[in-house]
């Protein structure tokens, strides 16, 4: 299992799945801005700490924290 | 009157067509959450009337933040007999579930593709879109006018036709077969609870999503689970419409080359001072200082011989003189020559807003609010608080939880607002000169650092905060049009004009009237106390221990509550005939501060100690009154603590020296330390068998 937070910068993935544990307001809004299942993504970068991740979807940029991003399942 | 609602995906240019359309100055960016709130206006087209609506973007009709809450119970509430959909041709392919939910909802829409950028991602067949869509769509540039015409035009054809048929042209009907059943099942939970035909559809697919409201709503507690699906659905349609109507190129919308400067980790912060710094430098010192010792001197041309003609006329005792002199032309003065100072900084703002580069800002310091329970959405409050704090406030809307929302809130006010800038300018600059760059700096990053402090104390105290998502989308970084330059400054200019013309003014004619009246209303002239010289005598004794203790400082500070400038304009009044300089070093004036310590601590206890007036009805409003007081009671005491200490170690420092402060001050430090790692422990066992929840550090101590 590999979730969105652990991908490497720069590499194109494919999306799996949100995870079932993920909170539904939180899981619904990543559905609606694009991150469904099949879709391919990139981390374009992660910030200073790492806390938050820049990533590509659907031909634009949108950036969440890693929290969020690790409810999101990638293929390996 | 026909009804037209605006809405559309965050940052997709609604309210500029909604200025365009209405010829309205609403407040626009390039960020997400500029508009936090219902705004209505009116245009008229051909003989008919039509009132539109402008909401905060939206990316589907389940909310997640404040401002998405106030869109979507909007679209719930109300009944618009048009909605007009802005999607942003760049970013067409997210833009559309929105499109399909609207349509979904079985709303009458207008598909409004807005073309900001000249070269556009995508390259789209409209027609066939539309046919695809079944809904009417345009394509134009919201800030071209004769595209505003054609707008127009569409729109009166559109509601003259009418309704179109109850059926949504998308229906349902093409639900993949693994949702159908459920669908019908939740049809079906909807039918038996009396919910009209039109709307079971729309509903039903709100219950396979699990959507809490419309569960509430229907006091339905079955979960279906089925988002997941339901939004897959969704986007598989999209990607069939857009696979027959858009060619795309290769280019990422809001990705650039500049990020790899903006974004460096080690280049983003050094970067993000030094424009700030620059904002700052040029604002209050070199071009912004030049423009109002320019504006200053035109006044006093003009003011000077308005004076003299009036002490010719009525003689210099008079109250006549009094009131012109020294309320009008002495205080009004001090804060009009100002004007050019904050019109820059609000253009400023707006550059760093309209730029595209604020989002990076709150990319970059996400990892630190995030730590204090904020969100880096919260930087764009903060940064507004530095123009105006009343308008800031508004903006915590853009914050999922309530808690967050509420510290953000409370957190604005100590952003330095813009009308506080003449305090310093004035009371620092008679004795800190050219080294007065330092003291403003200094006082700006109290400010943040007092605020950062504070919303960590309360995150572990009163506001815990839950996890915020931080969602943002990144928006392309746009250059600035000089149109748009000379709206802002215009805009400013005006609005600053008209606030001093009329509130500033009557609360300088009525400091003045408290300043030169008894208490029987006898004009006080040269001798005799007057009722704001007696309430100050009453309040001096509590601000001894601050090093400012002269009736006319109080007072103003008092004055100051209703709006900042008015602290300027009555030190200026009270300092009476003389020159401000000698006024603040003369023993025994109305406003005596006497050292550089006295200085920075009244300048200090001006920065934090309440909000104005406006700002707090607009903090009632947003987060209740318990909130409110709250907020300006911790003010009040940190203003008080921290003038106290800045205070006495200026007093230390003359007493002592340099060294043996320091070294005092460290030992303090030393001991409030210990002293709060003490605490911690104490509690730390306190706590640890009882809670589930437990860290690991507090494993260790168990």
């Amino acid at each position: 299992m590999q979730n969105l937070g652990q991908v490497q910068v720069n590499k194109f993935t494919t999306i799996i799945g949100i995870v079932e544990e993920a909170p539904l307001k939180i899981k619904r809004r990543l559905l609606e801005l694009g991150l469904t299942a099949g879709q391919k993504v990139k981390v374009l970068r992660r910030s200073l700490a790492g806390g938050v991740l820049l990533i590509e979807v659907r031909g634009y940029a949108l950036s969440l924290r890693r929290e969020s991003a690790k409810w999101i399942e990638v293929a390996k | 009157m026909k009804n037209i609602v605006l809405v559309g995906n965050p940052n997709t240019g609604k309210t500029t067509l909604f200025n365009s359309l209405t010829r309205g100055h609403e407040h626009v960016g390039n960020w997400h959450g500029v508009t936090v709130e219902e705004k209505v206006g009116q245009f008229q087209f051909e003989n008919q009337k039509f009132s539109v609506v402008d909401l905060p973007g939206i990316y589907s009709l389940s909310p997640l933040s404040f401002e998405e809450k106030v869109a979507v119970e909007y679209l719930n509430r109300a009944s618009a007999e048009l909605v007009v959909n802005i999607c942003d041709a760049s970013n067409l392919g997210r833009n559309l579930y929105l499109t399909l939910s609207l349509i979904e909802r079985g709303l009458n829409v207008l598909l409004v593709v807005n073309q900001i950028d000249k070269r556009p991602i995508c390259k789209v067949d409209y027609g066939k879109l539309e046919r695809l869509l079944g809904v009417r769509v345009v394509h134009l540039n919201a800030d071209n006018k004769k595209d505003i015409e054609g707008l127009k035009g569409e729109i009166t054809k559109l509601l003259g036709a009418g309704k179109p048929s109850a059926t949504p042209p998308h229906g349902c009907a093409d639900l993949p077969a693994d949702c159908a059943s459920s669908f019908n099942q939740a049809k079906k939970l909807l039918q038996e609870r009396g919910v009209p035909y039109e709307e079971q559809a729309y509903y039903a697919i709100k219950l396979l999503e699990d959507d809490e409201e419309a569960k509430a709503k229907f006091k339905v507690e079955m979960a279906f689970g089925q988002c997941e699906k339901i939004a897959g659905w969704r986007y598989d349609k999209i990607d069939k419409i857009l696979a027959q109507t858009c060619t795309k190129n290769q280019r990422v919308y809001g990705k650039s080359k500049l990020d790899k400067i903006f974004l460096n980790r080690a280049l983003a912060l050094p970067i993000f001072l030094g424009l700030l710094c620059l904002v700052f430098y040029l604002t209050f010192f070199s071009f912004g200082g030049w423009l109002s010792d320019c504006l200053s001197g035109f006044i006093e041309l003009v003011f000077n011989p308005a004076k003299t003609f009036i002490a010719n006329v009525y003689g210099t005792q008079s109250w006549v003189y009094s009131l012109f002199a020294d309320a009008l032309f002495g205080g009004v003065g001090a804060i009009v020559s100002f004007l050019p100072q904050v019109a820059l900084l609000f253009f400023f703002l707006s550059l760093l807003e309209d730029s595209g580069y604020l989002a990076r800002v709150a990319f970059v310091f996400d990892d630190l609010l995030s730590r204090v329970g904020l969100s880096g959405k919260g930087v764009y409050t903060l940064l507004m608080g530095f123009g105006c704090s009343t308008t800031a406030v508004l903006t915590a809307r853009n914050m999922e939880d309530k808690n967050s929302k509420i510290k953000t809130a409370l957190l604005t006010p100590y952003m330095s607002c813009s009308a506080k800038f003449p305090i310093y300018a004035v009371l620092g600059g008679v004795f800190f000169g050219a080294n007065n760059l330092f003291v403003i700096v200094g006082l700006y990053l109290l400010g943040v650092a007092v605020a950062i402090l504070l919303s960590w104390v309360l995150e572990k105290s009163v506001l815990k905060s839950k996890a915020q998502s931080f969602i943002l989308e990144f928006p392309p970084y746009r250059m600035i049009s000089p149109k748009r330059t000379l709206s802002v400054l215009w805009q400013n200019v005006r609005l600053f004009l008209s606030r001093v013309g009329t509130l500033i003014v009557a609360m300088n004619v009525v400091v003045w009237v408290l300043s030169n009246f008894t208490i029987t209303f006898k004009f006080v002239g040269n001798s005799g106390v007057s009722m704001l010289e007696t309430l100050g005598r009453i309040l001096a004794p509590i601000f001894t221990p601050l090093g400012f203790a002269s009736w006319g400082l109080v007072s103003a500070l008092l004055a100051g509550l209703v709006a900042k400038e008015v602290i300027v304009s009555s030190v200026a009044m009270f300092a009476g005939g003389q020159t401000l300089a000698s006024a603040l070093f003369t023993a025994g004036s109305a406003v005596y501060l006497g050292s550089g310590g006295a200085v920075l601590s009244y300048l200090a206890f001006c920065l934090l100690y309440a909000p104005c007036l406006a700002s707090v009805g607009v903090l009632i409003k947003e987060i209740g009154g318990k909130w409110t007081a709250i907020g300006i009671a911790i003010q009040l005491a940190v203003a008080y603590a921290v003038s106290f200490v800045v205070y006495t170690t200026s007093l230390a420092l003359s007493a002592f020296g340099w060294w043996a402060t320091l070294i005092s001050l460290f030992a303090l430090a030393v001991i409030v330390a210990s002293g709060v790692l003490i605490a911690k422990r104490i509690k730390g066992k306190r706590l640890c068998p009882y809670s589930s929840k437990c860290k690991k550090s507090c494993n260790k101590k168990r």
